[in-house]
């Protein structure tokens, strides 16, 4: 962030390091205006994730009446195009679908909620695991329940070597 | 001797095709907890003046911020940085989740 603000001309630029977490810690008080529901959030290991997709993946990942079997929601979306073309480059390699949003894109946005099934397990990805839960709290608003995070992110499934593909509209081959 | 002038010569080459990159090489002061509780004492005070911002997601901003602060999602730089003000020699502080 910093690094941004100095490429947009700021001068004089210090960072807070301990930012939120050390704040809350420290016992100061935060502002809250759109709190979210303290509901249990549950995680996947990236290995469970793996054999669920293998899984699904047998069944061209629909059940017998065509519903999904799984479905994911990607909303790592790299900030910048540099970030994009690197960490982002890659999603989960699977033929379940995969919903590519920020976490921003889910605020007021009745259409992407309600394109998330409501059938099938869901699945969660974000850059290193710490996201989810407030992607998670939030579409439970909405009446979304059965999404699990995958713990430690995509940055697991990166570090297992587990299949990937380029990412759809990154794909500069076609 | 040769070879170490010539691959010297290569990564100052090379570094002309990277000066956006150089930003990153950039290092911040960094400041403790205990100084932004002062620093935001004195701004309440009037002894001080900066801005603080955040890039966290909106979500998370609205879900949990520290008082005062400024939300400039990172994912939407661009679009909200004008909330900095033309002020470009204005002291910021910036800060995040804590944890990527």
């Amino acid at each position: 962030m910093a690094v941004a603000i100095k490429q947009s001309g700021h001068s004089n630029i210090k960072i807070y390091n301990g930012g939120i977490k050390d704040w809350k810690k420290a016992g100061n008080k935060v502002d809250s205006i759109a709190p979210l529901p303290d509901i249990n959030v549950e995680f996947i290991d990236v290995d469970e994730l793996r054999t669920t997709l293998t899984e699904a993946d047998r069944q061209n990942c629909v059940d017998k009446n065509n519903n999904p079997l799984v479905t994911l929601i990607d909303f790592r979306v790299g900030h910048t195009l540099q970030e994009r073309m690197s960490a982002d480059k890659y999603q989960i390699q699977t033929k379940c679908r995969t919903i590519r949003a920020q976490l921003d894109d889910f605020i007021d946005n009745k259409q992407l909620i309600d394109d998330i099934p409501d059938t099938g397990q869901i699945f969660s990805i974000c850059e290193t695991g710490n996201r989810d839960r407030f992607l998670i709290q939030f579409l439970s608003q909405h009446g979304k329940f059965n999404i699990h995070g995958l713990q430690y992110g995509m940055r697991a499934w990166l570090k297992a070597d587990y299949p990937v593909e380029v990412t759809p509209e990154l794909d500069t081959t076609h | 001797m040769i070879m170490i002038k010539k691959h010297i010569l290569l990564l100052l080459i090379s570094l002309l095709f990277f000066p956006p990159c150089i930003y990153s090489l950039e290092r911040f002061d960094i400041i403790t907890t205990a100084d932004m509780e002062q620093m935001l004492l004195d701004r309440e005070n009037g002894k001080i003046d900066f801005l603080l911002v955040n890039g966290l997601d909106r979500m998370i901003h609205e879900y949990a911020a520290i008082p005062g602060s400024i939300n400039i999602p990172l994912s939407s730089y661009k679009k909200y940085s004008s909330r900095m003000g033309s002020d470009k020699d204005k002291l910021i502080i910036t800060y995040c989740m804590g944890y990527r």
